[in-house]
């Protein structure tokens, strides 16, 4: 299995916000995108998963092209999203909003008719099957609450456990610890971690650096819509470049340092003068 | 000229900033500087009035103005350029300025539009085209240039450099740097940390909604714990 982004190019009218990307994630990893703001990595993610045109460039998953695909042919080609900001179905159960994304699944169809299942047998199976992924974010004592009413950690949860409902081939999560609290986030930790199987493929965008470095097999750093430096967590830490991603670069500072200074000095004499 | 204490502040049932406080002086650039979700926009837009409060006081100019909204804390001479710039894309660039002159003193329209063209003459040659249609320098010009009409004594700026090139960078910051030379108190949120402690007298570092440390910028840029706040070495916690 392979996904690959190759030479991927995308501009907003005459902005570039991602200019000839190429990654390839691997199979049983978890891949992580990180990144100052403005870097590009949501509009990524956002590609990848058809909310966006590319501009140029070829989204590969299998072989199989993908940019240019409708979102929800994306899907079925086996690519799961969640949101940065949370997007349920609000007003449904907790299981309802995982069970509503198996209606067009045909494939367990024809094994339940093998079966000599009828339909109620088949939305038992259905059932099971969410139970399962509920289960595993500990959320089937929440399955009849309606999801505006889970707490927010438990929404993020949610959103996960429903991206994850068609067993997609690779999962995009876009910020899973946004607002989530210390706790939230070592439980989110955990989950991750375990999320690792060797069919799928992880994408995680995050700006918890203690979350990134902790659960990530492989980290690629962007900045200004381009790939920086890409390696292990431990390798990405010690890289001057990515340090300078984050904290600002020389050039972009002289200027500004000797403006900065001397208006640091001229206000120093103002308050001098001022306090003869 | 701003004195914020104790500030707690969401949104809906989501508590962001605890027990925060931020005090700008006149005439003094105070930057905030923090990893992403720390609540650095929420102190802002709080301080506009724009978040719910939940405890504690903001003080602008020597009255108390929690609570109070939005539009009657701007026309205190408290302006603020929001994340984003969100200029009014489907107007002109003369009718921003237009929709953002509160008439906070007796000078009149004319006036502050032509000091705004002054600063930034890129802007005075697309006064009669759409806002939607300038770059996102141009854009964040605009947005400064929006907030001055305002006549402000504190002007709050959020993440003026996002997705700008060093060149616009260094524009836009060299007139902010000279607004604070002519009295004006800058409140600044700065994902650039290093920019942003090279041009602050003051720095608040937040995260996970809490002011972690704080002092002269030269002291918080020296702060051995900064870097491993942005690349998860080790946590600030206990720093201060």
């Amino acid at each position: 299995m392979s996904f690959e982004l190759q030479n991927v190019t995308k501009r907003f009218g005459a902005v570039a916000a991602i200019t000839d990307v190429s990654i390839r994630f691997e199979p049983g990893q978890i891949h992580a995108i990180i990144g100052p703001n403005g870097a590009g990595k949501s509009t990524l993610v956002n590609m990848a998963g058809g909310s966006y045109a590319v501009t140029a460039g070829r989204i590969l998953l299998d072989g199989r092209e993908l940019q240019g695909l409708k979102k929800h042919e994306i899907s079925l080609a086996g690519v799961a999203r969640t949101y940065q900001n949370i997007r349920l179905f609000d007003r449904m159960s907790v299981m309802e909003n995982l069970e509503v994304c198996l209606y067009p699944q045909r494939t367990t169809c024809i094994l339940a008719d093998v079966l000599g299942l009828g339909e109620a047998g088949r939305r038992e199976q259905r059932l099971a099957h969410c139970r399962r992924l509920l289960d595993r974010f500990d959320l089937v004592p929440f399955a009849g609450v309606e999801a505006r009413n889970l707490s927010y950690g438990r929404q993020r949860m949610l959103e996960i456990a429903r991206a994850m409902v068609r067993t997609p081939r690779v999962l995009m999560l876009d910020e899973p610890a946004a607002g989530l609290n210390d706790a939230e986030t070592r439980d989110l930790k955990q989950r991750l971690r375990h999320l690792r199987r060797p069919d799928l493929i992880v994408i995680v965008i995050e700006h918890d650096m203690d979350l990134v470095m902790s659960i990530s097999d492989h980290v690629t750093v962007m900045h200004r819509g381009q790939v920086l430096f890409a390696g292990t967590p431990a390798q990405v830490q010690e890289n001057p470049d990515v340090r300078e991603a984050y904290l600002g670069t020389e050039d972009e500072l002289d200027a500004i340092r000797s403006l900065a200074q001397r208006r640091k000095a001229e206000r120093r004499l103002r308050q001098q003068a001022g306090a003869v | 000229m701003l004195s914020v204490a104790r500030l707690n502040a969401g949104y809906g049932s989501k508590q962001v900033l605890f027990d925060a406080d931020v005090e700008v002086g006149r005439g003094e650039i105070v930057v905030v500087v923090g990893p992403n979700g720390a609540g650095k926009t929420t102190l802002l837009t709080a301080i506009s009035g724009l978040c719910r409060i939940s405890g504690g006081t903001i003080a602008f100019a020597g009255a108390e103005i929690t609570g109070q909204r939005a539009d009657r804390i701007a026309r205190r001479g408290l302006a603020h350029c929001p994340e984003g710039r969100h200029i009014f894309q489907r107007l002109s660039v003369e009718e921003n300025l237009i929709a953002a002159h509160v008439g906070r003193t007796a000078r009149g329209f004319t006036a502050l539009r032509d000091q705004v063209y002054d600063l930034f003459p890129i802007l005075a040659e697309r006064r009669h085209g759409l806002a939607s249609r300038l770059s996102g320098g141009q854009q964040q010009m605009l947005a400064i240039g929006r907030a001055l009409m305002a006549e402000p004594d504190l002007m709050m700026l959020d993440e003026p450099s996002l997705g700008l090139a060093p060149k616009i960078i260094t524009q836009i910051f060299s007139i902010v740097l000279d607004l604070a030379l002519s009295g004006m108190s800058i409140l600044l949120v700065e994902q650039n940390v290093r920019l942003a402690l090279e041009v602050g007298d003051r720095a608040y570092v937040l995260e996970s909604g809490r002011v972690r440390l704080s002092g002269t910028a030269e002291d918080v840029a020296a702060h051995p714990a900064l870097a491993g706040l942005y690349l998860g070495a080790d946590h600030l916690g206990d720093v201060a």
